[in-house]
């Protein structure tokens, strides 16, 4: 426990969104950070929240979630806009970290970088 | 196929048939202050007789979705009539030891955070429910995190149109400016709930965005 699982969008890709987000609550569940190789939905980001607090417990007190884009060629404000209309769509570029909030204390975001603190 | 256009052309045409009630529903994270804003709104359209709901610098505070109905918001000789939703905050975790360390006791804490999660859960189940939503954020803290982002999208996927509130402009740590950089595409109003400073652009917005 306490690993990281790096999941291709490949291998994400196969698999319908049920199980997809059963795939990722799995090892989030057990302790591990999870990497994905471009990012969820809205709608499926909505339904792993839900999924995490639905499961919290005294073990279990839910998760982090956040994604980086990594291109840097746009502004800011642009950066973001397609950051919305790609969560409406799912995309494979950019990373996603979701993980346990009993392992990750914080995930600070900004366009170009994320800052995992660990407790 | 035909009843989900139907109905999605029947709700279209029902949020802009004026003086139609919509929904309008409060949606942020926790403690941005949307229960405050609630009150504001309903002690200007009741009076005294405004009902008025807990509120505390403590996290997940409203643990229910409230709902007042048949509220009307009158301005330059236009209604808007609407119920308004006022939601829990929405978050990705939840400990009953971050209550233990603002004093509560632990058997206290485990219960509110049993129900602050049934809350956001029911939060998200309420959003297919409103027409018109009040994005509330705390203009003090960093706007730019997943659960705003996420938010945002999944409201833009269903259709729903949408208000940013810059809340808690009092403080002197607000930075609108920053919620404006991350939401561009957006009305962005910024108020003080609790001191009612720019309320009434928030009411032109509405009327501008929803009526």
């Amino acid at each position: 426990m306490g690993g990281v699982q790096v999941l291709s969008h490949a291998l994400l890709q196969k698999l319908d969104p049920v199980k997809k987000l059963d795939k990722i609550f799995e090892f989030v569940k057990k302790g591990e950070i999870v990497m994905i190789e471009g990012r969820l939905t809205a709608d499926e980001e909505t339904t792993l929240i839900s999924k995490a607090l639905r499961n919290v417990s005294g073990k279990f007190t839910g998760i982090e979630i956040a994604f980086l884009e990594g291109t840097t060629s746009k502004s800011i404000a642009q950066k973001i806009k397609d950051k919305i209309v790609k969560l409406l769509a799912g995309d494979r570029f950019g990373l996603t970290v979701i993980g346990p909030s009993k392992i990750i204390k914080e995930i600070k975001m900004n366009p170009e970088k994320l800052e995992i603190l660990l407790k | 196929m035909v009843s989900f256009f139907s109905n999605k052309f029947f709700r279209f045409f029902k949020f802009f048939k004026r003086n139609q009630k919509i929904s309008l529903g409060l949606y942020g994270p926790p403690n941005a202050g949307k229960t405050t804003l609630a009150n504001t709104i309903l002690k200007d359209i009741l009076g005294d007789d405004a009902p008025e709901f807990s509120t505390s610098s403590v996290e997940h505070e409203t643990r229910k979705v409230q709902k007042i109905e048949k509220l009307e918001l009158k301005k330059n000789g236009r209604t808007i009539n609407f119920n308004l939703i006022d939601t829990p905050g929405i978050a990705t975790k939840i400990d009953f030891e971050d209550f233990v360390k603002d004093g509560m006791k632990k058997k206290d804490a485990k219960e509110r955070a049993m129900q602050a999660t049934q809350g956001v859960i029911e939060s998200i189940k309420w959003i297919d429910s409103v027409d018109a939503v009040l994005i509330v954020l705390d203009s003090t803290m960093n706007p730019y995190n997943q659960v705003n982002i996420t938010l945002v999208a999944n409201l833009v996927n269903k259709n729903k149109k949408i208000i940013v509130v810059a809340n808690k402009t009092d403080l002197k740590k607000s930075n609108t400016e920053k919620i404006k950089l991350v939401f561009p595409d957006y009305k962005i109003v910024s108020i003080s709930a609790k001191s009612g400073e720019g309320i009434e652009d928030l009411y032109d917005a509405i009327f501008k965005e929803f009526y």
